[in-house]
């Protein structure tokens, strides 16, 4: 019951990124930055924070599949970079007990770290060049900050969402 | 021994193989869409148009809220344009009129303004800036070819990038990683010894500025002279594109790459930032990339030729139009 509610709120998380978001984000308001909203990549971190790396990275796989097929024009790009990005938040848990500070500094790199990989994935495909000190300044640290506020609001119910689910799993697993 | 041993490390490569290859087959150019990725799009835009319809209502009511406290000072702004109105819409209907014999006259059959449009409704905007798409709730079932134009009321936003049955994938101009092209004329009018000439200048516009938030129309003719606050238009010479969609209008005016031509930047006419209702536009005649200028009805939903015409294109559609859209701006 609460994979499927956990796996909802995950969805949910992402419809929302593309529909009722842009209606409040800052560039349509006339501001020079872009923030980028990516909830489903914020939920996807903290499951493998909570649950574990494996369920973190198949749930970024999932979803940002979904959000190349979509949206992208190159199929993959999401998917690897939500993946890495997921596998990685998860494997912090290993090197350092569990508190709130490493949550939030976790949250915190990893998101940056999924923008840059983004940014550097896009260069690939994209040819005329796009000035780095503008992205970063402009977009990636803009979209980092709303992304960890957003982090900080949904780390309690997605705290107690993730342990009811890796309890269950625990429990049939015996 | 242990490398074979190692199952998770074989799933780990083979996945990465997989992702990679998928990867590389999509980033070319494709022409249409896989039915797997059809039938995802068109699930999910359909729920996303319950989020978004809501969503968009709010926005619209606080949008309101705020337009209450400048209605007077609109109003009266409004009014002064609204005397002017009168008379060019009364030019307007005499020129038209005007047209229309001399057409006649000259017996032309078909314009390059030929065109019928479709109106449908955004359901998701994708919020990032490397992929700047919206998604509509118009798809081949309705009609909705790859290619098409797309504007709003205000001016073009875009061309269909892909279609699915229900659901369409529009791409906006302001996208950075994007693949369309849009032969454009800038309306130029020059006094020269008190006699006022208006000239057609041709150009591409191919790039888009995300800093300044300007287009970028570049193959502009050396020679050709042009200010700022002139507006440019779509010129139809790229045949699936027809003609006299505004664009925007020109706000500044550099050399060239190569000091061979000049680049403009534009200010795009539609609001990027808020697209709730849109316009695709179906030419009634279209040009193939071997150069016919066919019915649109003759084309299949990727914009390609069916199969009973008489040469069937193995281009795509947009290289189509590139190719031909140089070949506008060049003359």
């Amino acid at each position: 019951m609460s994979r499927v509610v956990l796996s909802l709120t995950l969805l949910l998380l992402f419809f929302l990124e593309s529909t009722v978001l842009p209606f409040f984000s800052p560039s349509s308001w006339g501001l020079s930055f872009l923030t980028v909203p990516r909830f489903a990549l914020v939920g996807t971190i903290f499951v493998a924070l909570f649950i574990g790396r494996r369920e973190g990275l198949l749930y970024g796989m999932i979803l940002g599949l979904l959000h190349d097929v979509m949206y992208g024009k190159v199929i993959g790009v999401f998917a690897l970079s939500m993946m890495v990005a997921s596998y990685f938040s998860g494997l912090v848990f290993l090197l350092f007990h569990r508190s709130i500070a490493v949550v939030a500094s976790t949250v915190i790199l990893v998101l940056f770290g999924h923008e840059w990989l983004l940014y550097s994935l896009f260069r690939l495909f994209y040819t005329s060049p796009v000035d780095v000190q503008w992205v970063l300044t402009k977009r990636i640290l803009p979209s980092v900050a709303l992304n960890f506020v957003f982090a900080l609001l949904v780390y309690l119910p997605f705290s107690k969402l993730c342990t009811a689910v890796k309890e269950n799993k625990e429990t049939q697993g015996e | 021994m242990s490398f074979f041993g190692n199952k998770r490390l074989i799933i780990v490569l083979v996945g990465l193989v997989i992702l990679i290859s998928v990867m590389g087959f999509t980033a070319r150019e494709r022409a249409n869409l896989t039915w797997p990725e059809k039938l995802l799009k068109d699930t999910v835009s359909l729920v996303q148009g319950f989020f978004y319809r809501p969503a968009q209502a709010f926005s619209g009511f606080l949008e309101g809220v705020n337009d209450a406290y400048n209605v007077y000072e609109e109003n009266r702004i409004l009014k002064a344009n609204l005397d002017q109105y009168a008379q060019v819409s009364a030019q307007l209907k005499q020129l038209e009129v005007e047209n229309q014999n001399l057409r006649a006259a000259l017996q032309t059959k078909n314009s390059l303004t030929d065109y019928q449009v479709r109106v449908a409704e955004v359901v998701s905007r994708n919020a990032d800036q490397w992929n700047d798409v919206v998604i509509i709730d118009k798809g081949a079932k309705h009609g909705i070819k790859k290619d098409m134009a797309v504007y709003t009321a205000t001016g073009l936003i875009g061309r269909v990038q892909s279609v699915a049955n229900l659901s369409a994938t529009v791409e906006l101009l302001s996208s950075m990683e994007r693949h369309n092209r849009v032969s454009a004329i800038i309306l130029s009018k020059q006094i020269v010894n008190n006699q006022t000439t208006y000239r057609q200048i041709n150009g591409i516009v191919e790039d888009y500025d995300p800093r300044d938030r300007l287009l970028i129309m570049r193959k502009i003719p050396l020679d050709q002279k042009f200010v700022p606050g002139e507006q440019v238009v779509t010129s139809g010479l790229g045949g699936v594109i027809p003609r006299g969609l505004l664009i925007g209008h020109v706000v500044r005016v550099e050399p060239g790459d190569y000091g061979l031509t000049q680049t403009a930047y534009l200010q795009p006419a539609a609001d990027f930032t808020q697209i709730n209702q849109v316009l695709v536009v179906e030419r009634k005649y279209v040009t193939t990339p071997t150069g016919e200028l066919v019915p649109s009805t003759e084309l299949n939903e990727q914009g390609q030729l069916l199969p009973s015409g008489s040469t069937a294109s193995t281009q795509s559609g947009s290289s189509n139009q590139t190719a031909s859209a140089l070949a506008g701006g060049g003359q």
